[in-house]
């Protein structure tokens, strides 16, 4: 059980230099698929499949926003997504990998860290 | 057409490459993300082919279910692109073949796919038992139009299985002189093929039959039944196919499930 636990969590901090920079994006409070894309200058094609595959790992969790919300700001409701702990521990690893990450996107007063 | 039909188009395009239970959570996404694009939204909207193709990659079963053949048309549409296919293959090697479309050579070249039509024919008549099983007509069964829809569905099959072999022959001629030598043998797999396609169908709406159970055992195999039983998914009926034939049970039978 360790054994398979370590290696998940050797396996997750081994993301690539792009997911690390959309994980630290999602943790500074850029919380949508667009937000990430402004903040990253990564293009589309990039971000959103990334997304996905950060949410097949377990390292964000997306809800979509509430339809009233929305409504009152007149405006389509959003995917937002979130940083799950397991991320949190697989971005801790990825900065240690790649040191200038967090100078990147400081994590905002706002944001959810 | 406006700048924001033309993208809602492209988001739309692309959903289709997205498996069927995420797409339409997928394009409420992208098109709510789209409403925030005050620039370049036509590359944004293109960003979108690639993540439905990498969600299309990474859905277990996707690709599988994308090449399905269960429903009749995805058949056909299966077999008119392998007739296309072939036709494209031997467009390059035009001049090589003109002479098979000549008037001397036209003749003989007809007169020995013909032959070889039959033979093949022949060939899967006695070493396949060429029956679709029984089907019993029942009153309160299909309608004269399912059931004649049906065998034009087989039909269809058949015509259209036949010339992609004559065009792979051909398109091989250059780099393999005796590839018509071949073309009997991959009409007789190619005739099997559709005729166990048939087989494994309902009569009613042509998808495939599905949830096989295996019945009995083979020791009741004289008192009692032994085979697998395979139901329509949309409830049509079950069809009976004996595992070992008997002179009282040698071919599938179709039970309508409203009788």
């Amino acid at each position: 059980m360790l054994h398979s636990y370590t290696a998940r969590v050797t396996s997750s901090a081994k993301l690539s230099h792009t997911a690390a920079m959309i994980l630290q994006a999602i943790h500074a409070g850029h919380v949508y698929g667009f937000s990430v894309m402004e903040t990253t200058g990564l293009p589309s094609g990039t971000v959103y499949p990334a997304l996905r595959r950060l949410e097949r790992d377990g390292l964000i969790g997306s809800q979509w926003e509430s339809q009233r919300i929305a409504d009152a700001d007149q405006r389509p409701a959003r995917k937002y997504y979130r940083i799950t702990p397991a991320g949190k521990i697989t971005l801790q690893a990825s900065r240690m990998r790649y040191p200038l990450l967090a100078r990147l996107f400081p994590v905002s007063a706002g944001g959810k860290a | 057409m406006t700048s924001r039909t033309f993208h809602a188009a492209i988001l739309r395009n692309a959903a289709v490459l997205v498996p069927a239970p995420r797409r339409a959570d997928w394009l409420a996404e992208w098109n709510a993300e789209l409403c925030y694009i005050d620039r370049d939204a036509t590359a944004f909207c293109l960003g979108s082919f690639r993540d439905a193709l990498w969600l299309r990659c990474h859905t277990p079963g996707a690709i599988r279910r994308m090449f399905s053949m269960d429903s009749p048309l995805r058949c056909v549409l299966f077999l008119v692109s392998l007739v296309a296919l072939t036709l494209s293959l031997i467009f390059p090697f035009r001049d090589l073949w003109r002479p098979l479309w000549s008037p001397p050579g036209a003749e003989q070249f007809a007169l020995a796919i013909l032959q070889m039509y039959l033979v093949a024919l022949l060939v899967l008549a006695a070493l396949w038992p060429p029956s679709l099983g029984d089907y019993p007509a029942d009153p309160s069964g299909p309608s004269v139009k399912i059931r004649l829809r049906r065998w034009i569905f087989l039909a269809a099959k058949f015509v259209l299985l036949t010339p992609i072999p004559i065009f792979l022959s051909v398109a091989l001629l250059p780099v393999f002189p005796g590839a018509p030598s071949i073309l009997m043998f991959v009409w007789i797999f190619g005739f099997r093929w559709v005729l166990a396609d048939q087989r494994r169908r309902c009569p009613v709406c042509l998808h495939f039959l599905s949830n096989p159970v295996t019945i009995g055992s083979p020791s009741q195999s004289v008192l009692g039944r032994y085979g697998t039983e395979l139901a329509c998914p949309h409830g049509h009926g079950v069809l009976y196919v004996p595992g070992a034939p008997t002179t009282w049970s040698s071919r599938q039978r179709w039970q309508y499930l409203s009788s």
